[in-house]
């Protein structure tokens, strides 16, 4: 069998995400063993002429002219895939959607009459359909592995749809929410980062986007017993996912 | 100590194609040692990267050589399992679990109450039964499927119906559009009627999708059936199969070792079941 | 019967520690930031015996949290060798709570099918366990075994209690003993230092506050309560994080999941700690999820416990540790739950 073609694009996002490819290193000889690198400008400025079997798109969609791009992608690439939070649901791009765009523009740009870009950002799929995600600030190399081989294989990848309280407590981390009183969104964000964050003590702040069940009302009211006021409680949850309807919902919940 | 997650090597001797989503594979273990069951079990079939998932057996438990899965191909295990070929190698675990009350049956009218995919672990029983046709009444088997095309063993069921005593009653719950049918058209229940069943010195054995199991066991007490007559075969999540992964518990039983078949009085008592 | 017991000085702990080091790995009860947690005691290290818990319990050296079960070449078999162990492992400072949970896990993990990775880990194990001095407000365990914070006669290699500035140790294995095998640690214990263990325990019991009234009955009124409308309260404020469950001494529960490399070739089979609190937990291949509502997972964890456990393995599958208690960040608090179906005042 040929080796599926791929293509990493890049809308509006760090780069950190599709640097992870790169950062499979000594796996990197046999990962080439297994795919066929058409497009990805990070890694090499050979590009060749789609149609691509599977896109990985970092970035979220920001302006007019990402959004023909991505539409563009949906049709070159046979499977779309959603890679970190920017694609997946906006990310800290949104934290422009709570704000009138035009005081915005004006406080980051010197000339604001050049720039063209819509109201909110958004995760991809607010305008194609998308085939998978792969969530995460970066997203998660293992995950990544997983993710790339498991779809090589015809196979369902690993992907954990539970909170990143699971992995805290097979970390045994000392729980962030309970013992500091800490703003943690662990409980309501899905896991699979290996709880990165709050094992270097910082409690998470949802960049994963909520976990399948979450309950974020309950949350909110936790966070209210521990003293905060809902400004702050509601801003956390806007921070990273708050256009997804879950984080939407913990946001609402805040008066 | 022997390694309880440690899967046979078995051969796939022999593929049959039952459906457009359904094989029945027929598997040999490799090392050539005869494979005991008893009707109602099932194996953890092991595809090394894939995983585990239990599936029952649906040959005859008189061939010792051979066993049987029918298998229908809905996730990467199963979608997998159909790209195998014969001569392919499959890791199997077990047989596990209880079984079809086989011995309890003897001397008397069984009634078998199948949906879909659920006539493949029954078929052991089935299979038993005309093995030793004498020890058992009257045989009733009512099979119900979405449409013709998802029906599974067809080609042998002009061979049942010629045993002694034996009746099959089919019904499909949608016909396509000019599709030709001889038989009913309902859910499985409605052949509570077509088939006049009695309830006396009988049992009755369904399997299939637990929603249907539902119905089908509570038409049966209203056709005057006491709950202890029913058995019925449980799906429930597993990945250990011999009790210790915990995903299959329902009350104080694990549905691997206690189940999958269990009697619909006791059935009915737990928890988070759709029955 | 006359106990067999010695004396060791508290002075003398961490001298005892690195003499069993020279053979066994120790592991004991280490205070990080906050809480307490098992880890490998290591030269310079200081073992505290006097702690109310660990966070996760040291049932994961029985059974630890990720597992490689199967080492595979997909086309070309596979290597099924359980964690070899060059040297005993000791865990010290097991609590009676934590001791019973893994006589509980003997069974889960015995029985006609045993499971060898596990009993692998469990015949290389010697518990050293340590009466409990400590209890807090979320220990319960005298509503579950009325000897509480200490062990009578079983569940331990070692059994030591506090006795003010030394130890009484007694004897529970002829691998305890073993460890007692050491010069200038140890004293002859006499009917006196008896007499002290068994007071510093009755003082400790007194301690031990918050009950679960009516265990035996506890089945029954469970099933009679399955509609109660507090367990549709309890699951507003549930996250469903799995937490209660994985610091559970005795959850066991584990996926497993066959993790490949990029060759598409190699992978292992590895199991997980799983939890019923979770979403997926109860999910088959065609879609059906038979605990898809919260509310049915909350009440699944409390109900096996409490109601189903002890005829499955004979026992209870709840030792009152408090864990569950301390760790949920919902306050959810099973006690709590069961004495407001009851109708008791429910403390603040």
């Amino acid at each position: 069998m040929d080796k599926p073609r791929i293509a990493v694009y890049k809308f509006s996002s760090c780069a950190g995400c599709q640097l992870q490819f790169i950062n499979f290193e000594s796996e990197l000889l046999d990962m080439l063993g297994q795919i066929h690198i058409s497009y990805f400008k990070e890694a090499t400025s050979l590009v060749e002429d789609p149609p691509y079997d599977i896109g990985f798109i970092e970035g979220s969609v920001t302006c007019p002219h990402e959004e023909k791009k991505i539409k563009q992608a949906r049709e070159d690439c046979k499977v779309l895939v959603a890679m970190g939070a920017c694609a997946c649901e906006g990310c800290i791009n949104t934290l422009k959607n709570y704000r009138p765009i035009e005081e915005q523009v004006k406080r980051v740009y010197e000339h604001p009459e050049y720039i063209d870009t819509f109201d909110k950002a958004y995760g991809i799929d607010h305008f194609v359909d998308v085939d998978a995600y792969i969530h995460g600030c970066p997203v998660d190399r293992d995950e990544l592995r997983e993710f790339v081989v498991a779809t090589l294989m015809a196979k369902k990848p690993f992907l954990r749809p539970h909170a990143v309280c699971v992995e805290c407590k097979l970390n045994e981390n000392e729980c962030l929410l309970l013992r500091e009183n800490g703003l943690c969104l662990g409980s309501v964000t899905r896991g699979g980062c290996g709880a990165v964050c709050p094992s270097w003590g910082r409690p998470c702040f949802g960049c994963r986007g909520p976990n399948v069940d979450a309950n974020p009302e309950a949350l909110v009211e936790i966070f209210r017993k521990k003293g905060y006021p809902d400004d702050e409680i509601r801003r956390r949850f806007q921070y990273f996912s708050g256009e997804t309807p879950a984080f939407r919902k913990g946001a609402e919940a805040c008066v | 100590m022997r390694n309880l997650y440690v899967p046979t090597k078995a051969v796939i001797e022999k593929i049959k194609t039952q459906t457009h989503d359904t094989k029945t594979f027929t598997i040999k273990p490799a090392n050539g040692e005869k494979f005991d069951f008893e009707p109602g079990q099932f194996n953890m079939v092991s595809l090394l990267g894939y995983g585990e998932a239990p599936i029952s057996i649906s040959s005859s438990p008189d061939n010792k050589k051979t066993f049987d899965h029918t298998i229908r191909f809905v996730g990467s295990l199963t979608n997998t399992m159909e790209k195998h070929k014969e001569g392919s190698i499959v890791g199997i675990r077990g047989p596990y679990g209880s079984s079809w009350p086989v011995e309890e049956a003897k001397g008397k009218n069984v009634i078998f109450v199948a949906g879909g995919i659920g006539l493949a672990p029954l078929r052991p029983f089935i299979m038993q039964m005309f093995h030793d046709r004498d020890s058992y009444g009257k045989i009733q088997i009512l099979y119900g499927a979405r449409g013709t095309g998802e029906m599974l063993f067809t080609d042998e069921f002009n061979e049942w119906k010629k045993h002694s005593d034996t009746e099959l009653h089919l019904t499909v719950d949608k016909l396509e559009e000019g599709e030709k049918w001889d038989h009913t058209v309902g859910v499985v229940t409605v052949l509570y009627d077509v088939a006049k069943l009695d309830p006396a010195n009988t049992i009755a054995v369904i399997c299939g999708p637990e929603i249907m199991m539902r119905f089908a066991c509570r038409s049966l007490l209203k056709k005057g059936f006491y709950a202890p007559q029913i058995y019925l075969s449980l799906e429930r999540r597993m990945k250990c199969g011999v009790g210790k992964c915990g995903h299959c518990q329902l009350g104080s039983k694990f549905v691997c070792k206690d189940g999958p078949v269990f009697r619909y009085d006791e059935a009915k008592e737990f928890h988070d079941t759709l029955l | 019967m006359e106990r067999e017991a010695v004396i060791l000085k508290k002075s003398k702990v961490n001298d005892w520690v690195n003499v069993m080091r020279e053979d066994h790995t120790v592991y004991g009860p280490v205070k990080y930031k906050y809480d307490y947690h098992f880890k490998e005691l290591e030269p310079g290290m200081e073992v505290t015996l006097e702690y109310t818990r660990s966070m996760i319990p040291p049932k994961k050296f029985l059974h630890p949290q990720e597992e490689n079960l199967i080492t595979y070449r997909r086309n070309d078999g596979m290597e099924t060798t359980p964690t070899k162990f060059e040297q005993k492992q000791v865990i010290l400072g097991v609590h009676p709570c934590d001791a019973r949970a893994i006589e509980v896990y003997d069974e889960i993990f015995g029985g006609d099918l045993p499971d060898v990775y596990y009993w692998n880990r469990r015949n290389n194990t010697i518990i050293i366990a340590v009466t409990c001095t400590v209890p807090d407000e979320n220990c319960f365990c005298m509503s579950l075994d009325e000897s509480g914070p200490t062990l009578e006669k079983k569940g331990y290699d070692l059994l030591l209690t506090d006795i003010g500035d030394s130890y009484l140790v007694e004897v529970g294995s002829m691998e305890g003993s073993l460890l007692l095998q050491f010069e200038g640690l140890f004293e002859k214990a006499t009917e006196e230092h008896m007499h002290a263990k068994d007071k510093s325990v009755e003082v400790t019991k007194m301690k031990v506050q918050r009950k679960i009234p009516d265990v035996p009955g506890l089945h029954d009124f469970l099933e009679h309560n399955y509609e109660n409308e507090v367990w549709a309260k309890e699951t507003k404020k549930c996250l469903s994080c799995g937490t209660c469950t994985l610091v559970c001494p005795t959850c066991f529960c584990y996926h497993v999941e066959d993790f490949n490399r990029f060759n598409l070739e190699d992978g292992n089979r590895v199991r997980i700690w799983d939890s019923c609190q979770l979403i997926d937990f109860a999910e088959v291949a065609m879609g059906e999820n038979f605990r898809k509502d919260r509310e049915a997972r909350l009440k699944w964890r409390i109900y096996h416990k409490l109601a189903y456990w002890q005829e499955q393995f004979g026992t209870l599958g709840c030792t009152g540790c408090g864990r569950c208690i301390q760790y949920c960040p919902a306050d959810i608090d099973m006690t709590e739950i069961l004495a407001e179906i009851r109708g008791d005042k429910v403390h603040a």
